[in-house]
């Protein structure tokens, strides 16, 4: 089963609420960070990062010296990553999709295959042996989400030889690294506030990603504000609300201390665990029972 | 020489366009006769890269200098290595007045992007000077 966790911005608590359901999931889980630009779930669940890999694209490269200036490449690049403003072609390394399909055209040779940067995969561990896996994006490399399915191709080898759950910390927002991290999962929790921005920010995320069929919840958190908007919105999208986390100031000072929502008190973690139980039920394809 | 303008539409008497790659027309003009045609915008709706095949479009006609709103960033790469020089900020008058006070010698070439971009948040840019840089690419 895989869960995403994501929300349609930045502060909403996404990777606490993330974090903490990690912690209390109640069958083996790995955790995946795939906000590959800010990575920080391995810190919140206190994981030991041990392996780095570097995660690469090829790209073609163009030696001057065998290139006839054809335009063959050009012409085969469906993505206007080659212009051809000069004797030779030029690239746009930032449009590239490294399909390779200039590589197979090029009738002297003249192009070689070259390797992008796109940052790092990582893995690691949590103190109680759960795996945790992240992306580091490199900074200046404009697109995340091939470096996104680098670390879920790390991830399946791992799942293969030690089948778990999978539970995601999506980017915030409702662009294409956002939809890269909830593509695959059976239930996407997006996690939301109960304030007016909160709400216009939840409804960009689930019109951004009803398109692609994922079954949907929500989760409020930092509850106790009027949360009216919200679950207005919520019963007409269809969404159901699984919880409403509150904030009070035994969080604040938590979290203040590095500590996790289940660690808060066992009122927050009877709630967390709760919500781990309605989100499998939810994301348990029906037919199945939910073997908790 | 030739150089090309962007253009609502098709005659020198159109406002200039201030997009370059997604421009609604573009005009190539030989300074000498003062002769225009019209250009056909070879991807005004391409998901990425409009600019630079706008920049290609503009080496094959054999202009020299290009006349429009704003460039964005990538289009301005490729037409620095085409050696085209680019005059930009020329919205909000006819393609002939901006023609004019080329010819006059009133304008300085520009070969920095004025348009932002497509930023990988999608940011869409205001250039400076009021013009609403569209998608560049
Ligand atoms: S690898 Fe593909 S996307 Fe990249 S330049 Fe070549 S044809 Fe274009
Ligand atoms: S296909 Fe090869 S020879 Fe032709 S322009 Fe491209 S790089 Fe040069």
């Amino acid at each position: 089963m895989i869960i995403a966790v994501a929300s349609g911005k930045g502060g909403t608590g996404k990777t606490t609420v993330a974090a903490g359901l990690a912690r209390v999931w109640p069958r083996p889980v790995v955790a995946v960070d795939f906000d590959v630009e800010a990575p920080n779930l391995d810190l919140f669940l206190n994981a030991t990062m041990t392996r780095e890999i570097q995660a690469t694209l090829p790209v073609p490269r163009i030696d001057p010296a065998l290139c006839t200036g054809c335009g063959a490449c050009r012409d085969a690049c469906a993505f206007n990553a080659l212009a051809m403003v000069g004797p030779v072609p030029m690239l746009f390394p930032e449009l590239c999709h490294a399909c390779g399909g200039c590589l197979l055209r090029c009738p002297t040779g003249a192009l070689v295959e070259d390797q992008r940067l796109l940052g790092e995969v990582l893995e690691g561990r949590t103190p109680r042996g759960g795996r945790v896996f992240a992306g580091r994006l490199r900074i200046g490399e404009a697109h995340a989400p091939p470096l996104m399915r680098k670390v879920r191709v790390a991830l399946r080898a791992s799942l293969a030889q030690e089948p778990a759950d999978v539970l995601i910390d999506a980017p915030p927002g409702a662009s294409c690294p956002a939809l890269e991290a909830v593509r695959d999962a059976d239930l996407v929790v997006l996690v939301t506030e109960p304030t007016p921005f909160g709400l216009h920010d939840l409804r960009l995320a689930w019109g951004a990603m009803k398109g692609l069929g994922r079954r949907m919840a929500v989760v409020i958190n930092r509850a106790g504000f009027d949360d009216q908007g919200v679950r207005t919105f919520c019963a007409e999208a269809g969404l159901p609300v699984l919880a409403a986390l509150p904030f009070d100031r035994d969080v604040a000072e938590a979290y203040a201390r590095g500590r996790t929502l289940d660690e808060v008190g066992p009122e927050h973690a009877g709630r967390l665990r709760a919500l781990a139980q309605a989100i499998t039920a939810l994301a348990t394809p029906s037919g199945e029972t939910a073997h908790a | 020489m030739k150089l090309a303008i962007t253009t609502m539409g098709t005659t020198l008497d159109d406002a200039v366009d201030p997009r370059f790659g997604r421009a609604t027309g573009l005009l190539i003009v030989d300074t000498t006769t003062g002769a225009a045609t019209p250009l056909a915008v070879p991807a005004a709706h391409a998901v990425q890269g409009a600019g630079l095949a706008a920049a290609e479009a503009l080496v094959k006609a054999g202009a020299k200098a290009l006349l429009t709103g704003a460039v964005g960033p990538k289009a301005a790469r490729a037409l620095e290595a085409a050696g085209i020089a680019v005059y930009q900020g020329l919205e909000g008058q006819s393609a002939r007045a901006a023609l004019e006070r080329f010819n006059a010698g009133a304008l300085t070439p520009e070969n920095a992007p004025r348009a932002m971009g497509h930023a990988p948040g999608g940011a869409i840019g205001h250039a400076p000077g009021g013009a609403i840089a569209g998608h560049e690419g």
